[in-house]
């Protein structure tokens, strides 16, 4: 409806109607589950979390040091050359005080998602993960900020095993 | 003068029943880089658009198209996905390089079915939610309604489907492509796990894992950069209607029309003047029903079971297993590869001329067929 259109013709369907299977429909539901194949690039970069270290691969052609690590650089269409630890900390990129879950549900406190450019790896490579441990109001691109990761007997090669970043101390 | 396309490199990966070592992008850039080194070209520099035949359930990733630049070489590059088996994408390539798009173009198609840990679940999605889904009927039911039926309409025996698969597993045990080679006794076929009647477990192929990757190229630019290609005389698919119930199983007029349309583009007349076929066998009798629809008689395709590698000797999916997306690369690659004289095991001798095609599987009606030649 519209401050013009108060009423479209034709008949309304009412939400008790269609419970009360007033009208036909044909439903179906189904779970459809995937198990992804890491790979070697993100498996090294699991197992590097549980650890609590950062893995990125270089191309030495570009010279980029990426993270996510891929084997091969995008840029260059070559096989990248080697490992390089980056460190923990970085800066925000980019953030967003986010009021919704991922299933569109509403939060009543926010969460502060970011992206993290990552210390060692090359500008604008980085992971997306979250804020902890700052007023959301205080903010800023350019922040800088260090991983807060899980104990390492709770650490299970998965990127929730950063619990998030907060601002360097 | 409409424009001859050539294919100018191949590529391949994996070919197993699980490749636990390489991600679905690892594996596709392994097939890549091989079959740009093979076409000798710089997917950066060369390369003007980039297709990969790819079906988002499959993926388990919801516009797949985001996924496939980089591994491909196609970042910040024309890149796009096809939905359907890879022979529809090299379709899509030659459209793109007679209309100008790109004069070269590389086309790949995968397969990383062991992530999907339900496939019936993703099958069963292809299936009408109205009539097909409520009554519990999946894809191998539907097969096994659509075999019982050319059975009888074909007065094709057990038996006779029983040599289908032994032949084809037969054949795979000297195809390094292929993940389920046997040798098989015809008691053993016959009496293999029920399906859904008469179909049984060893008429459907396993699943497996592959990419491939194809480079096509104009006439033209592969004459200036000195190209030995090889030419595709003749590509077509087509899209039957969507309800399973109309019946007509004795021809398949989807393979029917695709090659009609594919010889009238080659200009050739039939089947025999191919030296190698790799046809569609997705269901052992597929195979016996492609071929009949492609106008070779039952006794035809019988005989041609005892003809040594002439058809599918790779061992077809059969052998092979089915890679769903990549089922009609794998069979072109098979073709190149023969045409070369590279093919291995099964290599046929003084192979000038290749036929392949596809079928997307039920309850789909849409096949594919590609004819393909050297030096004529």
């Amino acid at each position: 409806m519209s401050s013009r259109i108060r009423k479209y013709p034709g008949t309304e369907m009412d939400l008790k109607e269609i419970e009360a299977g007033k009208f036909l429909f044909s439903s179906y539901e189904t779970v459809l589950r995937y198990s992804f194949t890491s790979g070697v690039a993100i498996s090294r970069f699991l197992e590097g979390l549980k650890e609590g270290q950062l893995w990125a691969r270089e191309c030495d052609k570009c010279g980029r040091i990426l993270i996510p690590p891929r084997m091969y650089c995008e840029e260059d269409f070559r096989s990248t050359d080697r490992w390089v630890r980056v460190r923990d900390t970085g800066k925000v990129n980019t953030y967003s005080i986010s009021y919704v879950n991922n299933d569109a549900s509403r939060r009543r406190t926010p969460v502060v998602v970011s992206v993290i450019e990552i210390d060692g790896a090359s500008k604008g490579m980085g992971i997306l993960h979250l804020l902890g441990e700052v007023d959301p109001r205080k903010v800023t691109v350019g922040m800088k900020v260090e991983a807060v990761w899980k104990p390492k007997k709770e650490r299970r090669g998965a990127i929730t095993d950063i619990v998030y970043f907060r601002p360097r101390r | 003068m409409v424009e001859r396309v050539e294919i100018i490199g191949v590529g391949f990966e994996g070919f197993r029943p699980s490749i636990t070592d390489l991600s679905t992008r690892e594996l596709m850039y392994e097939a890549a880089s091989k079959a740009y080194h093979d076409a000798g070209v710089d997917p950066r520099k060369d390369i003007g658009s980039f297709i990969s035949c790819t079906e988002d359930l499959w993926e388990g990733w919801s516009i797949a198209d985001e996924m496939v630049p980089d591994q491909l070489g196609g970042a910040g590059r024309p890149v796009c996905t096809v939905p359907a088996d890879g022979i529809v994408g090299l379709g899509h390539a030659i459209m793109h390089i007679r209309s100008g798009v790109a004069d070269v173009v590389a086309v790949e198609a995968h397969s990383k079915v062991a992530d999907v840990l339900d496939k019936t679940a993703v099958e069963n999605l292809a299936l009408d939610p109205v009539f097909h889904r409520a009554t519990g009927a999946n894809s191998d039911v539907l097969a096994g309604l659509e075999m019982s039926s050319f059975m009888e309409e074909t007065g094709t025996k057990r038996g006779e489907l029983s040599q289908v698969v032994r032949s084809a597993k037969r054949k795979a045990m000297r195809n390094g492509r292929a993940s389920y080679g046997a040798t098989l006794e015809l008691e053993e076929i016959d009496s293999s796990e029920p399906l859904a009647l008469p179909l049984r477990r060893l008429d459907r192929p396993e699943f497996a894992e592959a990419a491939v990757v194809i480079v096509l190229a104009s006439g033209s630019w592969a004459k200036r950069h000195r190209k030995d290609g090889v030419f595709i005389d003749g590509l077509s698919w087509r899209s039957a209607t969507p309800w399973f119930e109309a019946g007509g199983v004795k021809t398949a007029r989807y393979m029917q029309d695709s090659y009609r349309s594919v010889m009238k583009q080659s200009g050739l007349r039939d089947l025999s003047q191919f030296d190698v076929l790799e046809v569609d066998d997705s269901y052992s009798f597929k195979l016996v029903q492609h071929l009949m629809s492609m106008g070779v008689s039952k006794v035809g395709v019988m005989g041609m079971l005892k003809e040594g590698t002439a058809l599918n000797p790779s061992g077809g999916s059969l052998g092979t297993g089915h890679l769903i997306e990549a089922t009609g690369s794998h069979k072109v690659l098979e073709c190149v590869l023969q045409v070369r004289g590279t093919a291995g095991g099964n290599q046929a001798k003084g192979v000038g001329r290749a036929f392949a095609s596809s079928w997307r599987g039920n309850p789909t009606g849409a096949g594919a067929a590609i004819a393909l030649s050297v030096g004529n």
